[in-house]
């Protein structure tokens, strides 16, 4: 588990205000040795469903991201490939995303969490390219780092 | 048009007539056979064509096994013959034949002279049609089916390389640097990490034989492993699953409480898929001798004519087949915008015990 006193509730509200997106999710890892994900904050969700789903190293959009620590970009989703097994990404389909940016965190080489930053207009994040989102963010958020490692 | 003759005319109908690969009878309104060309002679059986060229009248309803209408494949309801007020033109008809057996008939049927009340009843063979009908749907349904299994096969191996052999393989490097370890510390985090893996590689392995067929549905029966099927199904998709049953953990044959569990399984998954709902209620219950399930959404529906399907698009043919298969029947109700309800019921007859 990530011991923090790092608040991440509120760090995840001024992304999503600073981004100007609809949504900003954050999944942590939950244990140190567990290859499993939680849904822990959320911004401009509109239900509580992301407390209940479990994410699993290597398996849907977040799993992929946590496990092999590169960046996912999807900018419409109704375009993609994906689009006929949203039922794996519950995430996207309860919060009718349309187009998102998934980004790993990490702390000492690991990912340890992962950013998902969401809009529920298809393509709405075409513009605000990934490069641009990264510079937002800054280097840092709390104690993870936004770190290119395999790019 | 071109002009005919009457009796160029005749000479084509005659000839008509007596080499038409289609059936003719003149039936009177009664339904007593008139007259009949060679290839309807070919059909009817030998006692009866002898009975009718010894002049006594024979009724078609003697070898007619019914028509088709919207209820029944072969009913006598509302006979044709006897009723020839609606249109006609076209149904179909069985016939008892001389050589082949019950043979069905695409027949029309109308009067040809209303004073003497004459009507013309005219057969075509459908059988090869029909074995063409039934072909295609064979082969369609053969190509969903093995493009399925495929596909299963696919998520399978893909479950296979992507989990439990890739774990094994972190296992392996990580036993082979233990090996060039000489800190005693340091072996001991190594093992413990070790560790870790292998509790997940388990845990990867029971997943998927637990996908691939529950044991706890031949060891404890239908009520256990749908209850640890829906806790899949809450932290896996975030769906509530509301499950209520009256069943009494009483066990069925084995090929029912598959087919129910398989059943309920994809009616839960559609529902995941496309109801767009976050909570589905099934209910299990026997009821006069019948296993019965509900499973009840209250998501966006579909329009059953025209799903809008995301997949195989097999899914619900095969919670039909399956149904079929143990004598059951399954029924969905389901409107646009109101929800989606599956209801199957199948006959049990459980041995006294």
């Amino acid at each position: 588990m990530l011991v923090t006193s790092f608040d991440f509730q509120t760090a995840v509200e001024q992304l999503k205000t600073d981004l100007e997106v609809d949504i900003v999710l954050l999944a942590l890892a939950e244990q140190e040795d567990s290859f499993c994900l939680k849904w822990k904050c959320a911004a401009g969700n509109s239900n509580d469903r992301y407390r209940r789903v479990m994410l699993k190293s290597g398996k849907g959009v977040v799993g992929n991201v946590f496990k092999t620590g590169k960046p996912v970009v999807i900018p419409d989703v109704d375009d993609h490939p994906i689009r006929n097994e949203l039922y794996n990404y519950p995430m996207i389909q309860f919060e009718k995303i349309k187009s998102f940016i998934a980004l790993p965190l990490w702390q000492s080489y690991r990912v340890k969490a992962v950013l998902l930053i969401g809009s529920r207009t298809a393509s709405q994040l075409q513009d605000i390219d990934y490069d641009a989102v990264i510079k937002r963010i800054g280097y840092d958020f709390g104690p993870l780092q936004v770190q290119e490692l395999m790019t | 048009m071109i002009q005919m003759s009457n009796s160029q005319m005749i000479d084509f109908l005659v000839k008509m007539y007596e080499n038409s690969t289609e059936a003719i009878f003149f039936l009177d309104q009664e339904g007593k056979i008139l007259a009949l060309n060679p290839t309807a002679r070919e059909i009817v059986d030998d006692r009866l064509l002898e009975s009718l060229q010894q002049g006594n009248p024979s009724m078609l309803c003697t070898f007619c096994r019914g028509y088709t209408n919207d209820q029944n494949e072969m009913t006598c309801f509302d006979c044709h013959i006897q009723n020839a007020e609606d249109d006609f033109s076209s149904f179909q008809v069985y016939l008892e034949t001389k050589n082949k057996g019950t043979v069905p008939y695409a027949a029309s049927y109308h009067p040809i002279d209303e004073e003497k009340s004459t009507y013309v009843f005219m057969l075509r063979d459908l059988t090869t049609q029909f074995k063409t009908q039934e072909d295609l749907y064979k082969n369609k349904l053969m190509k969903q089916t093995i493009e399925a299994q495929e596909n299963e096969r696919k998520r399978i191996s893909r479950e296979l390389h992507d989990s439990v052999v890739q774990e094994l393989i972190s296992m392996l490097v990580d036993l082979r640097l233990t090996k060039y370890m000489d800190d005693p510390a340091e072996v001991q985090k190594q093992t413990q990490q070790m560790e870790g893996t292998l509790n997940r590689l388990v845990e990867d392995v029971r997943n998927l034989s637990v996908v691939l067929r529950p044991a706890s549905l031949d060891d404890l029966g239908l009520e256990a492993a749908f209850r640890s099927h829906f806790k899949w199904v809450e932290k896996n998709y975030g769906l509530d699953v509301n499950f209520s049953s009256t069943l009494n953990n009483r066990r069925y044959r084995q090929d029912i409480e598959t087919a129910v569990y398989r059943i309920g399984q994809e009616a839960i998954l559609n529902a995941i898929k496309y109801a767009e709902t976050f909570q589905v209620s099934v209910l299990l219950t026997e009821l006069e001798g019948y296993i019965e399930m509900y499973v009840r959404d209250e998501g966006i529906g579909f329009n059953k004519e025209k799903p809008d399907v995301k997949g195989s698009g097999i899914g619900l043919s095969g919670m039909e087949e399956r149904a079929e298969l143990v004598g059951g029947t399954i029924s969905i109700d389901t409107e646009v915008g109101k929800g989606t309800t599956v209801y199957l019921s199948i006959p049990v007859k459980r041995s006294q015990s």
